[in-house]
């Protein structure tokens, strides 16, 4: 059916085929223009992490809102005239800015000690660093002790300062955000919530990285005066996001230059430059149309998809070029249609396995449970049957409307490697058979050390200006990424059983009972107690720098009372006076009495040397099991820390599950293609060594198993796979010539092996340009990508080779039998 | 702060026992006499102190304080646990707001009509004159049934009730603490 299918169709009308599927693929180009990105942080989460709603709940419930960081380290003193009044200056600058509420520094905090006064004049006056009689020398005090501000607003050596850049808050997204949600628990369509949501979050994220390009543009006016870094969460996913882009640009256009040098250099003729490239070219644009025609979003994870798909695509069209040359040598008086269709025979089936494969690999990913990776999946998917088709149409296509010309086996010659291969496998026996040993207990050592830990501030180099200044508000302003602790008290209740009271009694309880509830009265000792002990014990913890919480409150109160803690009347007192101003800044975020919670806020120092997270929030929640009363009060952790935390554990599990089922599903596809129970080992064998490689040297090399690198095993698995399919399907058909091992393999290795050889070096070059991005995660992937690649390689070519000289699992009988 | 401290003391030191209609005149030369103790420069702290527990004695009604404070766990303490508890609370509110007696500084104090909200409920609002704010205390006169005398049962300062507080932190205590407990950390 196939062979009537390309003799009738696709030979006979070949002009005609080539052109409407060069004009359809054109015409639905057109949707490219409809392909985003998303690199927002809930692509990077969970999908329906329970966590993430309860952080936005919190978000609402505290009065938080989204912060940037400006660390900020002037040439001359930090409290001199020059460096305030640059300070000055800058702030306005930002307070100028459309998306910045206010600026808080230095300048605007109120001042409580300088010099200590009473409470009621601290609660009538605010003073500041601005005000005209302070006392520097008292307020640089107050700066490097006061709760509020040491190690937070100031560093301990008193030459950087925090300049926290308030930001208007998004109520339209949260609005939506939650419409959408509700729609969606209650099954109901949110399509149209949906669109206006994604419409909005596009134009917000425009609008944020005009805001961030904006306040580096304030600060590079700066920078003459004092050394300037910007952080914060929003400037991290906007970095990202900015990177990955720009990558997308790059790399794709070099990768492309790239494959046509190498190709060029391999094949020297100038169709097979252009042929490759055109089939690539075509089938980028398919995918990506088709993207933007769904709406399908390229995330942080799946940017990498482009450089994938162009793998996977000229890998396809290495074997149709390498079969059509060896054809077209063996047969030199065939006409080009004959050549051509018996190449596309012999190679629909082992490519079309090997596609199913390849997909059955990707598949995998969807059984992830992170929206990203799914989509990954579902993309690279598709991607790979438009590849199949567009390649299968247009290779031939074009082929027919060019002329015959000699075949260069020049290129056998100059690539050897095919050779070399089958003499290695030929002359060393048991030194095959050590090193594969050696490298099984390479992975397995490795593997074990595998670990699912990662921090922003390692997404980028070390020399970049966004590495710098994390680290330096990192280390020096209190943390990075931010912890929360959430208390919930348990209502109080009426004691039972009810006891009888005389009439007096009875007025008196009546009387208090009606006030009891009022706000003024939640601060009781033993909740002031607890919040005390939580806080001294966040702050102990080595990886936790700023932790704020309502203890900040009390022990500011407590210097402010001559050193005495304050009292329940005290605190019950000041709650009723204390000014809104006050109010928002040192109660809001820390208390909320309507449902009897407490918040403590911490962030934790990213770059502490072996930080361990889940270990430290697993720590964490141990230890507040133990000293916590589950009767009086229950803990909750939340924030960013908590939601990346489960996004890498959710990644570990699923990484071990998507690996498993990839295995079954290749031992499936593989019994079903050899129907031969040791061809199926052989195969499974052979390619689970350049996986256990690959997690052999993340583990030894501490790569981390991270958002980009969970994808390699699927990759590796992938494109292993196709080789492996190939070449035993080669193998069989050189074995029904002479039935001899040693001669079949070397006759395989040397016709099959050129295909192998040249698509690992292809990609292996033209993925080596990664390691110049200036994301890590991106780095790891080329590196990584290039040594599955390098194994892949040789183990297909000799380990596979080796296994079945070993294990002889084609019989002369057999083969007999299945050509009858 | 300390204005609001303050207030607590110089209302317990002007309290006492008294008949519904001396509350008023009666309270104001208690007044008169702490602030002269107060501004008295040849009396040390310590006699400052005790000049004005001797005043502050007669009118509060610790033991009723004492009961509404624990609500009803105070029906069932025997009668041992119910002195101890009294005098526990006595000495826990007294060492409160001593020391506040330092905090004096010559504010005007005046005293509104009585109120009475119920038979046996009065309330007696008293203001203190401050630098930026007047500070209104809110002394709550109960009538004792035997004695037919009117003591102190509670008093808010600011919107703040003392007892309600202490309420509220025993009840909290009490969650998960024995009596026993409450009374070594009174």
């Amino acid at each position: 059916m196939i062979k009537k299918f390309y003799q009738n169709v696709i030979l006979k009308y070949s002009l005609t085929v080539l052109i409407l599927t060069i004009l359809s693929i054109l015409l639905f180009g057109i949707n490219v223009n409809k392909l985003e990105i998303d690199a927002s942080a809930e692509t990077l989460l969970l999908d329906g992490d329970k966590d993430l709603e309860f952080l936005r709940t919190l978000e609402k419930r505290f009065q938080t809102d989204d912060v940037l960081i400006i660390a900020y380290k002037p040439v001359t003193p930090l409290l001199s005239d020059n460096s305030l009044d640059t300070l000055t200056k800058l702030s306005k600058d930002l307070e100028a800015l459309p998306m910045v509420a206010s600026v808080d520094s230095i300048l605007t905090v109120p001042l409580l000690y300088s010099p200590l006064t009473d409470m009621e004049s601290l609660i009538s006056e605010t003073r500041t660093l601005s005000t005209h009689d302070i006392n520097r020398t008292l307020a640089k005090n107050e700066f490097l002790t006061s709760p509020l501000y040491k190690n937070s607003l100031v560093n301990k050596n008193f030459t950087i300062s925090s300049i926290l850049i308030h930001l208007k808050k998004d109520t339209q997204y949260t609005a939506l955000l939650e419409q959408r949600n509700t729609l969606r628990e209650q099954g109901k369509s949110a399509i149209s919530v949906e669109k206006i949501f994604k419409q909005h979050r596009d134009i917000q994220r425009k609008k944020i990285n005009k805001n961030i390009k904006a306040i580096r543009l304030i600060i590079s006016k700066y920078q003459k005066d004092a050394t300037l870094y910007l952080g914060g969460v929003q400037m991290i996913s906007n970095d990202i996001i900015d990177f990955v882009k720009s990558d997308l640009a790059v790399y794709g256009t070099i990768l492309i230059l790239l494959l046509i040098i190498v190709l060029g250099a391999v094949f020297k003729k100038i169709r097979w430059v252009l042929i490759p490239i055109l089939i690539c070219t075509l089938s980028v644009i398919a995918i990506t149309s088709a993207l933007g025609f769904w709406g399908w979003e390229i995330t942080v994870i799946s940017s990498n998809f482009i450089a994938l798909q162009l793998i996977i695509t000229i890998s396809i069209v290495l074997h149709l070029i390498v079969r059509y040359e060896e054809l077209h040598h063996k047969y030199p008086k065939a006409s080009l249609k004959r050549t051509i269709l018996l190449t596309m025979l012999s190679k629909i089936t082992p490519t079309f396995f090997a596609i199913i494969t390849t997909i059955a690999g990707f598949a995998s990913l969807l059984f992830s449970h992170i929206e990203p990776i799914i989509n990954l999946g579902w993309m690279m998917s598709a991607g790979i049957v438009l590849s199949f088709i567009i390649s299968f149409i247009i290779f031939p296509t074009v082929l027919m409307q060019l002329k015959k010309i000699p075949t260069n086996k020049q290129y056998q010659q100059t690539f050897s490697l095919a050779k070399l291969s089958s003499h290695i496998v030929l002359s060393n026996s048991n030194k095959i058979f050590a090193i594969t040993l050696i490298v099984i207990l390479f992975s397995i050592t490795g593997a074990s050390q595998l670990i699912v830990e990662n921090s922003f501030i390692n997404y980028f180099k070390k020399d970049t200006d966004i590495y710098k200044g994390m680290k330096i508000i990192d280390q020096e302003l209190g943390g990075t990424t931010p912890l929360d602790v959430v208390l919930s008290f348990k209502k109080d209740q009426e004691d039972k059983p009810l006891i009888s009271l005389d009439n007096e009694e009875n007025d008196f309880e009546d009387e208090f009972n009606q006030e009891a509830d009022q706000d003024q009265y939640w601060f009781t000792d033993e909740k002031i107690a607890i919040i005390h002990k939580l806080h001294n014990y966040l702050y102990s913890l080595d990886a936790t720098g700023d932790v704020r919480s309502f203890a900040t409150m009390l022990d500011t109160g407590k210097i402010l009372n001559n050193n005495k803690p304050l009292d329940s009347v005290e605190i019950a007192l000041l709650y009723k006076k204390l000014p809104q101003k006050y109010r928002d800044i040192i109660l809001a975020p820390y208390v909320n009495i309507e449902h009897n919670q407490v918040r403590f806020s911490t962030r934790i120092k990213d770059s502490t040397p072996n930080l361990r997270r889940n270990e430290l929030l697993l720590k964490i929640k141990q230890d507040l099991s133990t000293f916590l009363n589950p009767k009086v009060v229950t803990y909750r952790l939340s924030n960013l820390m908590v939601i990346y935390n489960n996004m890498l554990q959710s990644l570990f599990k699923s990484q071990i599950m998507t690996l498993s089922l990839v295995l079954v599903i290749l031992f499936l596809m593989f019994i079903l293609l050899f129907r031969s129970l040791k061809l199926t080992i052989i195969a499974l064998i052979t390619n689970i060594v350049p996986i256990g490689i690959i997690f052999g040297f993340m583990g030894w090399l501490h790569i981390p198993l991270d958002i980009m690198t969970i994808t390699i095993a699927a990759i590796a698995m992938g494109i292993g796979v196709d080789d492996t399919i190939h070449y035993i399907h080669r193998f069989k058909e050189e074995f029904i010539k002479d039935y001899n091992y040693p001669k079949v393999m070397q006759r395989t290795n040397e016709s099959i092996g050129y295909a192998m050889v040249y698509t690992s070096i292809t990609v292996i070059i033209g993925f080596s340009i990664l390691v110049l991005s200036n994301l890590v995660p991106t780095i790891y992937f080329g590196l990584l990508t290039m040594l599955v690649m390098a194994a892949a390689l040789i183990s297909n070519l000799i380990l596979l080779p080796k296994l079945l000289l070993l294990i002889k699992p084609l019989t002369k009988d057999d083969t007999i039998k299945k050509i009858n | 702060m300390k204005h609001i401290i303050l207030m607590i003391m110089i209302m317990t030191v002007a309290s006492y026992s008294v008949e519904e209609q001396n509350i008023k005149p009666t309270l104001n030369n208690k007044i008169k006499q702490v602030i002269q103790i107060l501004k008295n420069p040849s009396l040390t702290m310590k006699q400052k102190e005790n000049k004005s527990i001797k005043i502050l004695d007669p009118i509060f009604s610790y033991q009723t304080m004492a009961k509404i404070s624990l609500g009803k766990k105070w029906k069932t303490l025997s009668k041992e646990e119910k002195i101890a508890f009294t005098r526990a609370f006595e000495h826990k509110m007294k060492h409160s707001y001593i020391d506040k007696l330092k905090l004096y500084k010559n504010q005007k104090v005046i005293t509104e009509t009585p109120r009475k909200v119920k038979q046996n409920r009065i309330t007696l609002t008293t203001k203190i004159i401050g630098n930026n704010e007047t500070y209104k205390i809110i002394n709550s006169f109960f009538k004792n049934k035997r004695t037919n005398q009117w003591y102190i049962y509670d008093i808010k300062l600011a919107g703040v009730s003392i007892i309600q507080t202490y309420r509220k932190q025993f009840a909290a205590f009490l969650k998960t603490k024995s009596f026993r407990q409450l009374l070594k950390s009174l």
